[in-house]
């Protein structure tokens, strides 16, 4: 008896309410669709490792040291992620790039905004990179730079990215009038032969690793990725990238990644804080977007509508929808999916360049 | 932990050169996209001519 109910004594309050925690995360990848490949394997990890004693606790480390610790599974999951991206969009529209830029600003505030509340300069970047909207550079970051909180990171990361229909729009009318929401785009698509898409992968890894060389690895393997998709001559490798790999990648990540949600090291005040700033990444990040659409405003002969600013996070394609319905809801004959997809292209291209360059200025000092 | 002021001041050194060096990065590569276009072009018409 005393080996069927021992562990019972062990129970504690925090690991039930990791149970509930987890019970949410289930909840919302199934029932509400919310990043369900990666939430439903961390809900359920999540439960399994606040078991007293868990045997699975140790399986995880396992997992964890082997994948996430050295940055592999982000990694992998790059390639899958650049094999699905199409950046047509962006080579039609270059200077969309520029709103991929303006929409990380979230991400250099909530350094400073971090670092102001009092955390390490490691953990402020690591929790500024949430803004990133981008799970596996956050994961690539914090691991980086060893962070004490990446578990909460990457929850509060994959949340977010789920929230992406709710933030957005609430950021988004807080700063526009609805005449600059019903602002209409005309689209002429650019001609974009197969050499340039061939190489632009090529030609933004070269730059960025320039640039930034610890965003050499996190870049390399994105465009790899799309480099597999636009050459052509790989078809069922840049499938299984878009397919095989990335489920396999974010289900071992999910389960992965919850060894790190123990509640003695996940229940503190810090983890409540570490939410609220990833919060605040995402709506500065918004804010940044729409404001530098504005900016253009100012000179641009042809108005465009800020509203595509919003879309230079790197949440593909959910948060270029999001701003096609807000624009269709003003006005049911306004058309900007197109450009709002480019934006957001470019903020898959912004982000992970933004993880490079906190890297690069962040990891000498820590 | 508590409110540092300090580490606010110079954390706004990141958010100078963090956002502005995107910026740059951004800019650098919408130039090669334009000179890429244009390479690509003239390959291709190259080949469009040896073709015909």
């Amino acid at each position: 008896m005393t080996q069927i109910f021992g562990n019972f004594a062990d129970l504690t309050v925090q690991m039930v309410i990791m149970w509930i925690i987890g019970a949410i995360m289930i909840y919302l990848a199934i029932r509400k669709e919310m990043e369900p490949t990666l939430l439903l394997p961390m809900g359920f990890g999540c439960i399994l490792c606040n078991m007293p004693n868990s045997g699975m606790v140790h399986t995880l480390e396992i997992l964890f040291q082997a994948g996430v610790d050295n940055e592999l599974f982000p990694l992998l999951l790059f390639i899958g992620i650049g094999a699905m991206i199409d950046f047509g969009p962006l080579l039609a529209d270059p200077k969309l790039l520029l709103f991929g830029a303006a929409a990380q600003f979230g991400i250099f505030f909530t350094l400073s905004m971090a670092s102001l509340l009092g955390f390490e300069l490691r953990d402020a970047a690591s929790i500024a990179i949430i803004g990133a909207a981008d799970g596996p550079t956050s994961i690539f970051v914090a691991q980086t730079l060893k962070s004490n909180y990446t578990a909460a990171i990457i929850v509060a990361a994959y949340s977010y990215m789920a929230l992406v229909p709710i933030v957005q729009p609430f950021c988004i009318k807080l700063v526009t009038t609805k005449e600059e929401r019903m602002i209409k785009m005309e689209y002429t698509p650019g001609k974009i032969n197969k050499t340039t898409r061939i190489l632009f992968p090529i030609v933004v890894s070269i730059i960025a690793s320039l640039v930034a060389p610890d965003s050499a690895a996190l870049v390399g393997f994105l465009m790899f990725g799309n480099l597999l998709r636009e050459c052509g001559v790989l078809r069922s490798l840049s499938e299984a990238a878009q397919n095989q790999l990335a489920n396999l990648v974010s289900l071992l990540l999910g389960l992965t990644v919850a060894v790190r949600m123990q509640a003695e090291s996940f229940l503190v005040p810090e983890t409540l804080m570490i939410l609220g700033l990833g919060l605040i990444a995402f709506m500065f990040d918004t804010f940044g977007g729409v404001f530098f659409g504005k900016f253009i405003n100012l000179f641009a002969k042809k108005k465009i509508n800020p509203m595509i600013g919003a879309a230079g996070i790197s949440a593909f394609p959910m948060s270029s929808r999001v701003i096609a319905k807000m624009a269709r809801d003003e006005d049911p004959y306004n058309f900007i999916l197109m450009q709002a997809a480019g934006a957001n292209v470019a903020g898959q291209v912004a982000s992970v360049i933004a993880g490079g360059l906190i890297l690069a200025m962040v990891a000498p000092l820590v | 932990m508590s409110i540092n002021f300090g580490a606010f001041v110079s954390s706004l050194r990141f958010m100078v050169e963090g956002w502005l060096g995107i910026f740059i990065v951004m800019g650098v590569i919408i130039a090669c996209i334009h000179g890429l276009n244009k390479v690509a072009d003239k390959i291709e018409e190259k080949a469009a001519e040896k073709d015909a």
